[in-house]
């Protein structure tokens, strides 16, 4: 249904009309997610057969339905402060909830260690916190060994809350290695999410700096085109590097991939694009 | 008193204001709503449930977009499919919060400039019948393009080929 880089044109046309099959549905939502060129081909379209819904003939509702609105509206609460029939960003105006102030990573994860994890499971939760910032395999290798450790038994809360400090540390240089010579890396980004809890991880290199009053924010892309889901928000240091350590995420999401937006200072409720990282 | 100003009202719990909504906007809703179902019942149910998410949450339309009247076409049309297919609200063809609207200073011309409108019929009015058909079927039927392409024989690529050149038209219509 669609070349390299775009969906067809017609494609795009039976989208904005919802007569495409449901996997092909959801393959050019998630095109759209990445693709303005696209989006803005949708926008098109979506002009056009809002003027053909308006060309309608108007036909008059009955008398009485007035009098049968206004009585539906009287018992009819308003639902201030419920965004959930948001439009998309570009052309939204909702404004959105004042986020819940977020916790520093490191204090985060002390609370939920302290509240969740006893010291053998720490220890192997300590080694996955070092696999996702450095994605190494070795590590990964490490961490199956320290979950045996852990197990058993010998894994220390101490160690462990000295490799956390390190991994959270703005004193610390972290480097991105890649094969050959890169003169200019690009930004990368590794997240792993446990959808039983909402736990999540990320761990970025290479972002870009940001302007004043901005945020860079994850989201949780889900299946069948649903709303991305704010996954947390967060600053790069200066060397471009950014992690989030178990920062409380929507538990229970299938998901699909997870993006990366520029947001403003504080976050929101919706993505603004472009997404300036993304996976699946 | 224009949308904005009327939404902002609604906002503040304004009843008159929903009336003036609803006075304003109800026979655009309801005869897209009735064009799509054929049912008097039916297309009320709809144009009631529609023009009540407006009071029900007017801070999402309070804004500078100004474009209400093809939101609530858009929005009309989309729910009154949904019915058609017997979806319930929690599986709806396009929740409301996935609804993509046209920017609103494009959709301020559509809407406002009677003259654009009537291009836009006299454009549709050219297309020839095969054009026009699967178009009708697509949107206002909500047959998908294998529906539409058993419906009227037709080979699948071609009818993807007449809609989208009959949106094209439309287009055109609109931009030329």
């Amino acid at each position: 249904m669609n070349d390299r880089l775009h969906i067809a044109d017609s494609d795009l046309a039976l989208y904005a009309m919802g007569s495409l099959t449901a996997v092909e549905m959801d393959a050019t939502r998630s095109h759209l997610l990445v693709c303005a060129q696209c989006k803005e081909e949708l926008r098109l379209n979506q002009i056009a057969l809002a003027a053909y819904a308006q060309t309608t003939p108007e036909v008059a509702p009955p008398d009485d339905a007035r009098d049968r609105f206004m009585a539906q509206l009287a018992t009819t609460p308003q639902l201030h402060g419920q965004p959930q029939t948001q439009l998309e960003p570009e052309t939204q105006a909702i404004i959105p909830a004042a986020p819940q102030e977020s916790l520093s990573p490191w204090r985060t994860f002390k609370l939920f260690v302290s509240a969740n994890f006893a010291g053998p499971l720490a220890g192997a939760l300590a080694v996955l916190l070092i696999a996702v910032a450095i994605d190494d395999v070795k590590f990964r290798e490490a961490l199956h060994n320290e979950r045996i450790a852990a197990k058993q038994g010998k894994a220390d809360s101490v160690q462990l809350a000295k490799l956390m400090e390190m991994l959270t540390s703005t004193h610390v240089r972290r480097v991105v290695l890649h094969q050959g010579t890169v003169a200019s890396p690009p930004p990368e980004g590794r997240v792993v999410y446990e959808p039983n809890s909402g736990r999540l991880l990320l761990s970025a290199s290479n972002l870009q700096p940001l302007p004043a009053g901005k945020t860079y924010e994850l989201w949780i892309l889900q299946p069948g085109g649903n709303k991305p889901l704010p996954a947390g928000t967060f600053k790069p240091d200066a060397l471009g590097n950014a992690a989030m350590i178990l920062v409380p995420a929507p538990a229970g999401v299938d998901a699909q991939g997870f993006g990366v937006t520029i947001e403003n200072a504080g976050g929101s409720d919706t993505p603004t694009l472009p997404i300036v990282l993304s996976g699946s | 008193m224009d949308d904005a100003a009327l939404l902002e009202a609604v906002a503040e719990g304004s009843q008159d204001a929903m009336a003036a909504v609803y006075d304003r906007y109800s026979r655009i809703v309801y005869c897209i709503a009735l064009r799509v179902l054929r049912e008097p019942g039916l297309a009320e149910d709809v144009m009631q449930e529609v023009l009540l998410q407006v009071w029900k949450r007017p801070q999402s339309f309070v804004s500078q977009r100004g474009n209400l009247g093809a939101w609530l076409s858009v929005v009309t049309r989309n729910r009154s499919i949904d019915v058609l297919r017997k979806r319930s609200p929690l599986d709806q063809l396009d929740p409301l919060d996935e609804i993509r609207l046209p920017d609103p200073r494009d959709m301020a011309l559509a809407s406002e400039q009677n003259w654009l409108m009537e291009k836009v019929r006299v454009a549709i009015d050219s297309l020839p019948e095969e054009q026009q058909d699967p178009l009708e079927l697509a949107y206002f039927h909500g047959l998908s393009h294998t529906e539409i392409a058993e419906k009227t024989g037709s080979p699948l690529g071609t009818v993807k080929t007449r809609i989208r050149a009959g949106l094209m038209t439309i287009r055109k219509a609109m931009n030329p």
